[in-house]
């Protein structure tokens, strides 16, 4: 082979996968459903209970599920002009109001979601009418019960005795903003005034800020925390798996944040979209979450909460009502500047 | 026809390097020139974002954090490089090999693995806290990670291979003449290593520290995972404006200062050491 067959034939290679990348989605013979989901195990229900059955249901029709967190697919989807990327995509509702404001994501129509009837309406307006609220997850605290004991309120953070031992993630996720929030609440501001909450985040020093909630189960297992806010669902998953771990939902309540999935406008499938959001909210998918080892909280009205996860969210529609609720509308419009002030504030 | 030929067969490098690294840096730089507000592109030129880095002191005190970071994790790798590459030079037969070999084993893993192996060695109740522990060394845990000591040392063992490589090769070029006939007029080893055998590898010296402060400069992983995601080094800093706060204007801005700043440092190393070695055009 002469050097010039080889380098053509390496320009040939070259040039025929930068073509297949363009290709790839619209080549495909069957229906593609993109669906922007969770990272890690949370992401296994939606393949067994939903994406799965939707497949057999819908032949010829294929539903991936892309783990990501949803900033880094915001960008994308901003980035690409026209077509989307994604289909489908799931939102806390910090960001979900900020898409909805944005207008990247489609405007469903009622007519499209008979299973909306039975989800809880505070969540349905938490997701501001668009899309559907597909699980509601809980902020409150995790501990390991061998090395500290238990917090009973969010002021219990500040006890002495959690010093050196605290660990955090910053505003850029919804738990870390939750914690700024708060915190904000505690030191006599609010939603629209966070600037109380960075003096007294600072009386929380020293402590660890892990660079994502996921990150905080590694700093737990290492021992370099004891106690920090967590997730429910991951606090639940990791004492599940055998961490010394126990959650609390401390007073006032636990801080509820409600997911919200929605049609990406442009998606090249938005009927089927549509239909995948209606089974995600269905009392069978729903009551699916709500079991060990996922632990979502489910939306669905008609859905029990099981035994095994009654110690991770509220069993009752009382006690579901009684948890805190932020006014996002508010909050939202100081995210980014609290993500720049965190940074500010407390790097080293 | 030759000259066609040589033409022809540098085409791709060029286009490559025009294409995929040239055009991207220019556009990151012109970037930084305009709003992009909320991943819209807004048309108006302006130079906020470059006055935002340059007015804020946040930003030089980040600037110059990172600068000496980088310049004393290369000072680092060169106190440790230099003797196992002289070592090297020193070994016969398969000592070489195995040294060789030990200064390229961690390349066959990559940064990541290796940062969270520090993580694991380096935490509270990690691999080294536990052996100074038991040998009394210490009476508490020494926090290592989320720290300034964690990213050294990180930073340092990732970037070793990048020093000893360098200098091994240029170890390898030393004359035995010049050395036995320092020997033959009187001087002790030490003289000859220090007056003979360091200027002759100086060229090397300058490679290594060339390639480690770049590297250094603009790591990401180490920091970010070994300091923590509030680390105050630009490549970490870079990333929370790109991914979280979805700022491209500063983004780009920030990028820029540091490509800039850390081709004006690289120019003053080779400056440095092309008045050092007048012997040679070391480049």
């Amino acid at each position: 082979m002469t050097k010039q067959t080889i380098l053509s034939m390496a320009l040939i290679i070259a040039a025929s996968s930068l073509v297949g990348c363009k290709s790839h989605r619209s080549n495909s013979s069957g229906r593609e459903l993109v669906v922007v989901s969770y990272p890690g195990d949370a992401q296994i229900p939606y393949r067994k209970f939903l994406a799965d059955p939707f497949e057999q249901k819908h032949a010829g029709t294929s539903v991936r599920l892309v783990p990501s967190e949803s900033e880094d697919v915001v960008a994308q989807i901003k980035a690409a002009r026209g077509a989307s990327p994604y289909d489908l995509i799931t939102l806390g509702v910090p960001r979900q109001i900020t898409a909805v404001e944005e207008g990247w994501v489609e405007q469903t129509p009622a007519a499209d979601l008979p299973n909306l009837d039975r989800v809880y309406p505070q969540f349905v307006s938490a997701c501001k009418n668009t899309g559907v609220p597909e699980t509601y997850s809980l902020i409150g605290i995790a501990y390991n019960p061998d090395k500290v004991s238990a917090p009973e309120s969010w002021s219990d953070l500040w006890k002495p005795e959690y010093r050196g031992k605290l660990g955090m993630t910053t505003p850029a996720s919804n738990l870390g903003f939750g914690l700024v929030v708060m915190t904000a609440r505690l030191a006599g501001g609010g939603e629209d005034n966070l600037a109380p909450a960075w003096p007294k985040l600072k009386e929380l020093g020293p402590f660890v800020v892990a660079p994502s909630p996921e990150a905080l189960a590694q700093l737990f297992e290492r021992g370099e925390v004891s106690i920090a806010p967590m997730w429910n669902n991951d606090a639940a998953i990791l004492a599940l798996h055998g961490m010394k771990l126990k959650f609390v939902q401390p007073k006032p309540g636990a801080i509820v944040v409600v997911s919200c999935m929605d049609v990406v406008k442009n998606s090249g499938q938005p009927q089927l979209a549509r239909q995948f959001l209606n089974d995600e909210i269905s009392q069978e998918f729903q009551s699916h979450l709500a079991e060990a080892p996922w632990f979502f909280g489910p939306t669905n009205m008609d859905v029990a909460i099981p035994a095994g996860s009654s110690a991770y969210m509220p069993t009752t529609v009382e006690g579901l009502k009684n948890s805190v609720y932020f006014d996002w509308d508010k909050a939202v419009l100081h995210r980014a500047e609290a993500t720049e002030k965190f940074d500010r504030e407390f790097s080293r | 026809m030759r000259s066609r030929q040589t033409v022809l067969s540098l085409l791709p490098a060029v286009l490559f390097t025009t294409g995929m690294i040239g055009l991207p840096v220019v556009f990151l730089f012109v970037l930084g020139f305009f709003k992009i507000e909320r991943g819209n592109f807004t048309a108006v030129p302006t130079t906020d974002a470059y006055a935002s880095i340059f007015k804020d002191p946040f930003y030089l005190e980040m600037f110059f954090r990172s600068l000496w970071i980088a310049l004393f994790v290369t000072f680092l790798c060169l106190l440790i490089g230099y003797p196992i590459a002289y070592l090297f030079y020193r070994a016969k037969g398969r000592w070489k090999g195995a040294i060789l070999l030990i200064v390229l084993a961690p390349l066959l893993t990559s940064t990541l693995v290796r940062t969270f192996g520090w993580m694991v060695l380096l935490g509270r109740e990690g691999a080294l806290n536990s052996a100074l522990l038991w040998l009394h060394a210490i009476d508490h845990p020494v926090v290592f990670l989320f720290t300034i000591k964690g990213v050294l040392i990180g930073m340092t063992q990732v970037l070793l291979p990048y020093m000893v490589l360098p200098l091994m090769a240029a170890l390898e070029t030393v004359s035995p003449v010049l050395e036995e006939a320092a020997t033959n007029l009187g001087a002790s080893s030490w003289q000859t290593f220090w007056r003979v055998i360091v200027p002759q590898t100086l060229p090397g010296i300058a490679g290594g520290v060339s390639l480690v402060f770049i590297l250094a400069f603009s790591e990401f992983p180490v920091p970010a995972l070994l300091g923590g995601s509030t680390f105050k080094m630009i490549p970490v800093y870079l990333y929370q404006t790109m991914a979280t706060l979805l700022d491209w204007s500063r983004g780009a801005a920030l990028a820029s200062v540091l490509l800039i700043g850390s081709g004006l440092v690289l120019y003053l190393i080779q400056r440095l050491f092309r008045g050092m070695t007048p012997w040679t055009s070391a480049s």
